[in-house]
């Protein structure tokens, strides 16, 4: 996977003398396997899911599970001045509004204390509109 | 015999100056014949600075995404997925993109698919695979197809190692980011805990 990233960032970076980003999203854990080529070649991550699943905040077990093997691979990443865009499908669709903007809000505060940029995305997990939250996200 | 230059002086200066001709020449000459290869810099990663994002694959409409004011815009990069639909130049030049690129992993299938089992490169623009080492030496194959009904450009793929079967998806997507610059998204998902790759 990491010589499939390579590949991809190699063959496109040839086709331009601008500046080519690679964001892979997820797997962050190959970085485990990483020598340092795949760490210098990328332009940030992306990470689903890191503090919601869906609406329902994880159980205290997954949570344990993500900061042993999700935070630590992303903050190498953070560390190398590459940002973490992180989306979690928090938004029930419902209004900024009551334990929806709460949710929201929370999503946010967390992905912002680890210097995460987060994306507040609806949770039907279609990725089929912008979601805009008018003070919020653009 | 003070500024005279005796017979014998004059073959020892005569020997040291064809000496100094010959090094001067093994040294140089050797370099009208070979060009040496100076190590070629890799491309720019360009560093990638910004506050806000947003992600659409579906439906997406340009206009509405350029005016929405997000520092960077996940998308794909068809319409619904399909090679029919795909975004044309001239509406990517409307986000002040300088060049569309053509898909990589089109390019790469050229390179690499060509006879593998099962993959035929063709009407699905995202069909490609590779063969993949991981550092312990054994043999990830990839195997990457498109969806056929054009909702996304999700490719599944399954990786065998070991006679263990993971199960994941990847998807590239086109992105552009108000910096004026078209990304590239690789999305890896696994539906198991890629920590049994080290297994």
């Amino acid at each position: 996977m990491i010589t499939l990233i390579l590949d991809l960032a190699h063959y496109a970076r040839s086709k331009t003398q601008q500046p080519f980003y690679i964001i892979p999203q997820n797997g962050e854990q190959i970085l485990a396997f990483d020598n340092g080529e795949l760490l210098n070649a990328i332009s940030g991550w992306a990470a689903e899911d890191l503090f919601y699943d869906a609406t329902h905040r994880w159980s205290s077990e997954d949570s344990a599970w993500i900061a042993e093997h999700r935070f630590p691979p992303l903050d190498r990443v953070l560390d190398h001045q590459k940002p973490i865009l992180s989306v979690d499908y928090v938004d029930d669709g419902s209004g900024y509004t009551g334990a929806n903007r709460q949710r929201i809000d929370d999503y946010r505060k967390r992905a912002q204390y680890r210097e995460y940029i987060p994306y507040v995305a609806r949770s039907d997990r279609e990725l089929d509109e912008l979601n805009i939250i008018p003070g919020v996200q653009p | 015999m003070t500024g005279s230059i005796t017979t014998n002086q004059h073959r020892e200066m005569s020997s040291r100056m064809m000496t100094l001709i010959l090094l001067v020449l093994l040294v140089f000459l050797p370099r009208c014949f070979y060009t040496i290869e100076l190590p070629v810099e890799p491309p720019p990663t360009g560093k990638l600075e910004i506050r806000t994002w947003a992600y659409q694959l579906q439906d997406a409409d340009p206009a509405a995404i350029a005016q929405a004011g997000f520092d960077l815009v996940v998308m794909d990069y068809a319409r619904d997925g399909s090679e029919a639909t795909r975004y044309p130049a001239s509406q990517f030049n409307t986000f002040g993109v300088q060049e569309q690129f053509p898909s990589p992993t089109s390019a790469l299938e050229k390179q690499r698919i060509t006879g593998s089992t099962g993959m035929t490169a063709g009407s699905i623009i995202h069909q490609c695979g590779w063969d993949v080492k991981i550092r312990n030496g054994k043999g990830i194959t990839l195997f990457v197809s498109g969806t056929p009904n054009g909702k996304t450009s999700c490719m599944p793929i399954s990786i065998k190692l070991c006679s263990r079967v993971l199960l994941a998806s990847i998807w590239t997507a086109w992105t552009w980011s108000n910096t004026g610059r078209i990304l590239i998204m690789v999305k890896i998902r696994f539906f198991q805990k890629p920590t049994q790759l080290a297994e």
